[in-house]
């Protein structure tokens, strides 16, 4: 509440501004920054991996000289394990949940439902500092026993993640920190969402983003012991000798031969998908609430169908937890399992289904503003189609026989997480860096970004539909051993110049981004035109000429009232009667 | 300048359906890009399944992709005309939800007889009873490495006179195999692209798989889930030969073999020796990590 103390205060407190703040904006500016940090790490790793899979044991580029002198800059094939482990771990578990629900769901809650902070400010504060410690872990982790890192996914498939991976125990300590930093993050969002909206702010006046983000929070709070749980057993087999997922090797009947075992390896892949399929929608949910917001105000154009968007996101949520089946199709589990799993995953395509209906006959009829946030925001529902799509198809477990495991799966969340969730997010840091940093980012470096990203994700992705389909499996060092995927060669090599064109057209982003934190143009207080509360502040705040909180004592209506007739603006804000 | 973004729109969805057409069609500038050739004379449906979801959700894509560039196309226009203000259609509500959850109620329907060929309806033994048929050939994988013990005179696998090939497996060709699978240590998966094929193998289970290959045919045999930096070299060749030939060398499962006896039981006891050292590896490596004072030696 730098805001409201006194200008001496204010300089006092200046110095800690950023260390240990309480204030839920300045945390979700924390989280938003080192979002974009690991960001920059997972993208490296990503193109390490792709550099692997084009020119298989050739020198990385900078990094190999580096770090594998004694090898004459060639990756091991143990590294190239830890590169995929960690770029998704760090995707994952450092951008795209602490971006989406750390650094937007920090900074918008309270802010759109006009309460004056989180319930648990400090709950709040302690959430991400605990994922530095979890993120030092994570370094630990690879770092510990050269050559040795956590290399066995980040689904940690056991036998294989308690017997042959040494570091594995740190990595699971990193997920634990995290997993707790979640959770405080989720009982925090949950409690202040029921308990702090303003007057009037009743649940369905709520903004999708809210809606969004609170409904990743009750997943959170649901699947996250689960695999705490599991993380914790997991650890204790590797540890402490216990048998939860360790089994007992049988030799043949004759013989049988025991090691400290009698677990059972399909458990973990229970307990694990049972979390991490729900955190497949906590990626994506709230990238579809703040989707729905920037589309109908770029639409100038009321949100179609508030109330469906709003009971699809809770169909996904619950249709969510009785999916994690159809990552296991193909495990050994009784066939008849999976025959119901496949229905159940058929049908979550129909609240997804909606939603895309829905975002269509939004924009159908309205008055486009193509901003850089628009863009990214319709960029997000036409990579969500077709991510969606290739969904339907996996859902049947016949064909996945042929497509699980293989570059077709890989397509497919790429699509969706980076393609989807990632747009979104940039969408969403071109829609509210006004409101955080007092500034507009820079529009046509903005498009740039965007028309680059849109191509390269497309060049980059699109293929490994087909890679996939030939049946080139996941997780190989170098596919171009297996005379069958020989001739696919070439077209590593196109997915990777893609990549590298792709992760170079992030730099527009980023000189785009710290740019404009310091030259960009001075925004008004509202300068979308926007109905949501956040954009309701009357003055800004003389320190740090950021928008001070908001000062709606009453909410009157929904959102998305654009356009109404009888009105001489072409919005309406929530707090004006 | 702004109208030219429905276009950008646009293209997406027409490039996706036209690359995955022309893959489908096989014309690609290198590499096939669709299923490989089927090599499986009793593929499960599981290739008219995935040109039917393709279809359907490539028509999807087209709709969806032409209505979105269409109302960016129109959204885009300028003029002094002001937005829409209408926020529903119950109508159109109702029929968007409804007709997709038919045509996925139907999918998931029309895609169980495949799935139920490759997994439930094992073939039947050949001798009337109307039994299914016996494992011929134990696949027993390993990092990073495929053992085949084919059952041998005996007709029965996990027997002395198991017949034991490295990364390379026979197969009688033109009949039903089914093959019973194990891992030593980690989870492996067998994964058959040709044959349209994929099982893990998961410690403790015993899966089976089935297939049919013609006389003479040979295909690519992979691991398709993660078991350690050796992951991508984990692979075999499946060689389909005539039943005499097969039986000269590995018995036909009937009784009727023609090994010698004491060359296969060597052959077993070599194999048992290999995997015990590598359990003995493995146990080392467990009371290494047990008692960390030790790994200094």
């Amino acid at each position: 509440m730098i805001e409201t103390v006194g200008p001496s205060g204010v300089i006092a407190r200046r110095r800690l501004w950023w260390l240990f703040s309480t204030d839920h904006r300045v945390i979700g500016c924390q989280f938003l920054f080192s979002a974009l940090l690991w960001l920059a790490v997972g993208g490296l790793l990503a193109l390490a991996i792709r550099w692997q899979l084009a020119w298989p044991w050739t020198e990385i580029p900078v990094l190999g000289r580096w770090l594998f002198a004694d090898n004459g800059g060639q990756i091991t094939p143990e590294f190239y394990n830890v590169l995929f482990t960690m770029h998704a771990t760090v995707m994952i578990f450092f951008v795209v949940i602490p971006v989406l629900s750390g650094a937007f769901g920090n900074y918008l809650i309270p802010l759109m439902i006009g309460a004056h902070d989180m319930a648990f400010p400090k709950l709040n504060m302690l959430s991400y500092w605990l994922m530095w410690p979890a993120f030092g872990l994570l370094l630990t982790s690879v770092v510990v026993a050269p050559g040795e890192g956590p290399s066995s996914g980040w689904t940690a498939y056991p036998p294989l993640s308690v017997l042959f991976s040494p570091a594995q125990g740190y990595w699971i300590g990193s997920l634990l920190l995290v997993g707790v930093a979640s959770m405080l993050g989720a009982i925090n969002y949950i409690t202040t969402i029921f308990q702090m909206r303003v007057p009037g702010m009743t649940m369905l006046r709520l903004p999708m983003t809210v809606w969004g983000l609170l409904v990743t929070a009750v997943l959170q709070a649901l699947a996250l012991p689960v695999l705490t749980a599991a993380l914790l057993m997991l650890l204790a087999d590797q540890w402490l000798g216990t048998g939860f997922f360790v089994p007992a090797y049988v030799l043949n009947e004759a013989q049988p031969e025991m090691v400290p075992g009698g677990g059972d390896p399909l458990l973990w892949q229970h307990l694990f998908w049972f979390y991490s399929h729900p955190a497949v929608y906590i990626m994506i949910l709230p990238a579809m609430g703040m989707v729905s917001d920037m589309l109908s105000c770029f639409s100038r154009k009321p949100l179609f169908g508030y109330r469906p968007m709003v009971f699809s996101m809770i169909a996904i949520a619950g249709l969510g937890f009785v999916v994690w089946g159809h990552h296991m199709f193909v495990s050994g589990m009784n066939y008849l399992l999976s025959a119901s799993f496949a229905v159940s995953t058929m049908l979550i395509a129909l609240p997804s289904g909606i939603k895309v209906f829905n975002w269509l006959a939004t924009v159908w009829g309205g008055r486009l503003q193509m901003t850089a946030a628009m863009l990214f925001s319709l960029g997000f529902v036409s990579m969500f189609i077709v991510g969606g799509l290739s969904g339907i198809v996996m859902a049947s477990p016949a064909v996945d026989i042929v497509i699980h495991d293989t570059y077709y799966i890989v397509a497919h969340f790429h699509y969706v997480l980076f393609g989807s969730s990632l747009l979104a997010v940039f969408g969403g840091i071109h829609f509210w860096f006004p409101r955080m940093f007092g500034r507009q980012m820079h529009e046509g470096l903005g498009k740039l970004h965007f028309l680059l990203t849109y191509l390269l994700l497309n060049g980059t992705f699109l293929p490994m539909h087909w890679l996939g389909l030939r049946g080139m499996p996941r997780r190989y060092a170098d596919p171009s051993i297996v005379e069958g995927f020989r001739d696919l060669q070439p077209w590593n090599e196109f997915i990777t110049w893609c990549a590298i064109g792709l992760g170079a057209a992030q730099l527009v982003f980023f000189a785009n981004f710290f740019g404009s934190l310091v030259w960009g143009r001075r925004s008004g207080l509202n300068p979308w035109q926007a109905n949501t509360l956040e954009w309701q502040a009357v003055e800004p705040d003389h320190a740090t000429k950021v928008a001070g909180q908001v000062v709606a004592t009453r909410v009157w209506r929904g959102p998305y009232e654009y356009s109404q007739p009888g009105r001489a603006t072409d919005f309406w804000p929530q707090n004006e009667p | 300048m702004n109208r030219g973004w429905s276009l950008l729109f646009l293209a997406l969805p027409v490039v996706v359906i036209g690359s995955f057409a022309m893959a489908a069609m096989g014309l690609s500038p290198f590499g096939r890009l669709w299923l490989p050739v089927n090599a499986n004379q009793s593929e499960p449906g599981i290739d008219r399944l995935v040109n039917l979801l393709h279809i359907v959700v490539g028509v999807v894509l087209a709709l969806t992709g032409l209505f979105f560039a269409a109302a960016i196309w129109r959204g885009t226009r300028g003029g002094s005309q002001p937005a829409a203000g209408w926020s529903h259609n119950t109508w159109l509500e109702v029929l968007w939800t409804l007709i997709p959850a038919a045509i996925l109620v139907w999918l998931s329907l029309s895609q169980y007889s495949a799935w139920n060929a490759s997994r439930r309806d094992q073939p039947l033994a050949g001798d009337g009873s109307g039994l299914p048929r016996r494992p011929l050939i134990r696949v027993v994988a390993q990092r990073f490495h495929w053992e085949f013990h084919h059952a041998g005179v005996d007709g029965v696998t996990g027997t002395a006179d198991d017949v034991v090939r490295l990364n390379e497996l026979v197969v009688p060709g033109d009949t039903d195999v089914v093959l019973e699978l194990i891992t030593r240590d980690v989870v492996h998966s067998f994964g058959v692209p040709a044959l349209r094929l994929k099982q893990d193998i998961v410690p403790g289970l015993t899966p089976l798989v089935w297939f049919r290959m013609k006389n003479g045919d040979q295909v690519e045999l992979v691991c398709t889930e993660l078991c350690g930096w050796g992951h991508y070299l984990m692979q075999a060749r499946i060689r389909a030969v005539s039943a005499e030939t097969y039986a000269a060398g590995f018995g036909d499962g009937n009784g009727q073999g023609a090994i010698s006896s004491t060359l296969s039981t060597s052959l077993t006891a070599l194999t048992s020796l290999t995997a015990l050292t590598s359990l003995t590896a493995l146990r080392s490596s467990w009371s290494l990590r047990l008692s960390p004072e030790v790994s200094g030696d």
